[in-house]
């Protein structure tokens, strides 16, 4: 008997992802001093939390391949690393189109703006790295490295608009949320279809990572051979 | 350009970019998959 897996992760983020953006159309109320644009947020803050989170396992696994140098630690970070600059480059764009209207800028070096940009050239330059080294060991090693450093840009992105003067506006506070209860559902939903695709993604990347790895060693064999 | 305008714009980014990461997933597997089999058939030939 063949067992066959459902993939769960992306039937559910297929049925989560039109469901939170027609909430954002249809059922948040439309902001009073932004307007329309302002629908941008639920989708823009959704993307950030992720990166974060993809930022945050590429850390956890560059520590424990350090530690227990296993391949699979290495390919968990891979994973967090590439999906993480995919989402901050979202965050990024959709950030600049949020900010041209309200801003009137579409780029301005604010403090969580730049941090934000100094995160995507971290992790970008993590990637370009695994790009260029050669060796696997050396490669998950210097990677895993710059993976745990590069996390301290993290809470710095965060506390940014709280701690400098910052236009970025900060919805969340540790008080209370600056968002109608309609739009905090909306929100809600949104930050939970993201999340269930981003581990779609993660978990789909995870499983290339261990391919071409794979790849690697049947390649090894045959150059033996 | 209004402000629709920028909603329009920020969401077509937000899932193209996204749609194009994921076929570009899906074709490096795929790849990866053919690469696979064809090492391990030469491999097992080479084994006789």
């Amino acid at each position: 008997m063949t067992s066959r897996r459902v993939p769960l992760l992306p039937l559910l983020s297929s049925l989560l992802l039109p469901a939170a953006v027609a909430m954002v159309f249809f059922y948040a109320p439309t902001e009073r001093t932004m307007g329309v644009v302002q629908k941008i947020f639920y989708f823009h803050l959704s993307l950030a939390a992720v990166a974060f989170l993809s930022f945050f396992v590429a850390c956890v696994a560059g520590v424990l391949y350090l530690v227990r140098r296993e391949r699979r630690w290495d390919a968990w970070g891979a994973a967090g690393v590439e999906v993480g600059v995919v989402f901050t480059t979202l965050v990024l764009v959709t950030g600049s189109l949020w900010g041209r209207p309200i801003w009137n800028t579409w780029w301005t070096w604010d403090p969580r703006l730049t941090t934000s940009l100094i995160l995507w050239f971290i992790y970008t330059a993590c990637l370009i790295l695994r790009s260029a080294v050669e060796n696997e060991t050396r490669r998950a090693t210097y990677a895993a490295v710059m993976a745990i450093a590069g996390f301290v840009d993290v809470p710095v992105v965060f506390l940014s608009a709280r701690l400098f003067r910052s236009i970025h506006p900060t919805v969340i506070r540790s008080d209370s949320v600056g968002l109608e209860p309609a739009m905090i559902v909306t929100l809600v939903v949104c930050m939970a279809a993201m999340l269930v695709f981003w581990a779609a993604l993660v978990r789909l990347r995870y499983g290339l990572h261990l391919q071409e790895a794979v790849v690697g060693d049947l390649e090894r064999r045959l150059g033996e051979s | 350009m209004t402000k629709q305008t920028f909603v329009v714009l920020a969401y077509m980014a937000i899932w193209g970019g996204l749609s194009l990461y994921v076929v570009g997933l899906a074709r490096r597997q795929t790849r990866l998959a053919r690469q696979i089999q064809a090492l391990g058939e030469r491999l097992g030939r080479g084994e006789e």
